[in-house]
């Protein structure tokens, strides 16, 4: 499948790869702490958000089906991205305090099947998406 | 206005309610930590289940499309295989051979996952910029 990429995708790639190395080499510096991991950790949440921008632009010019689709596909980023950030602190805080505390008055059990099993509806919408988009290549 | 259809909509507000319904009953029977791993599982199964269906789809249709969905299921299927091991990693006080610096395994794992989604995001805009010309 990854035939279809150009030389810029690829570049990307390697680019990317690159980035990669030279983060996992400075983890290796003391510089590289706690708090700067989670916010790379975070950070990715971004790119999720600069996703759901060009899907919603991309709904609008390809419309019909497509833009069905994309929104499908959308609504399982914005799952992922809303509850990306307070589920991993959760854990940061349950990793240094020994012991998951409980969340807006609910305790540990139901905050692992809620984030967890929310992530997991919201990467099922986005398969959910794709299997539209492949029902569609085979008419 | 929204393209999605009715049933879409019941599926996707449908499922949402059930992880909040077997969340309250996680909660009141003190559900152990494991479920998160199985859970997990389960997402990267999903994942790769999108990797599928953009692979099989990519076969029949091919074309512009068909890159930036691979770019896009490239993002995804990083995440995918770094979840599991990366979170449990974590979870496990992050073990680690001698001779490799935890900080370096660490910036490793999170930085994967901010290119994940950097590859996500291009391939979305380039959907975009495919639909403008």
């Amino acid at each position: 499948m990854f035939e279809q990429l150009e030389k810029q995708d690829w570049y990307l790639v390697g680019i990317a790869a690159l980035i990669t190395v030279a983060m996992a080499v400075f983890g290796a510096t003391r510089y590289y702490t706690l708090q700067i991991g989670s916010l790379v950790e975070f950070s990715s949440v971004i790119p999720v958000f600069a996703g759901l921008v060009f899907i919603y632009l991309s709904r609008s010019i390809w419309g019909g089906k497509i833009a069905r689709y994309l929104e499908i596909i959308g609504a399982g980023l914005a799952v992922h991205m809303l509850l990306f950030i307070p589920h991993i602190q959760w854990h940061i805080t349950g990793q240094t305090e020994g012991g998951m505390p409980p969340l807006i008055g609910q305790p540990p059990g139901f905050w692992y099947m809620f984030f967890h099993g929310m992530s997991l509806v919201a990467f099922l919408f986005i398969g959910y998406g794709f299997y539209l988009f492949y029902q569609e290549a085979q008419e | 206005m929204l393209n999605i259809e009715r049933k879409d909509g019941y599926f996707m507000a449908g499922s949402a309610l059930a992880v909040v319904v077997i969340s309250v009953i996680a909660g009141m029977v003190q559900a152990p930590v494991a479920v998160e791993l199985v859970l997990d599982i389960l997402l990267t199964v999903s994942i790769f289940g999108s990797f599928y269906f953009v692979y099989k789809g990519v076969k029949i249709s091919g074309g512009e499309m068909a890159r930036y969905m691979s770019i896009i299921v490239l993002g995804l299927g990083i995440y995918g295989v770094t979840l599991v091991p990366h979170a449990y990693w974590h979870i496990l006080g992050r073990p680690t051979p001698e001779f490799i610096p935890v900080g370096s395994v660490a910036a490793l794992a999170h930085t994967m996952t901010v290119m994940a989604f950097i590859f996500v995001a291009y391939g979305f805009y380039l959907f975009y910029e495919g639909g403008k010309a």
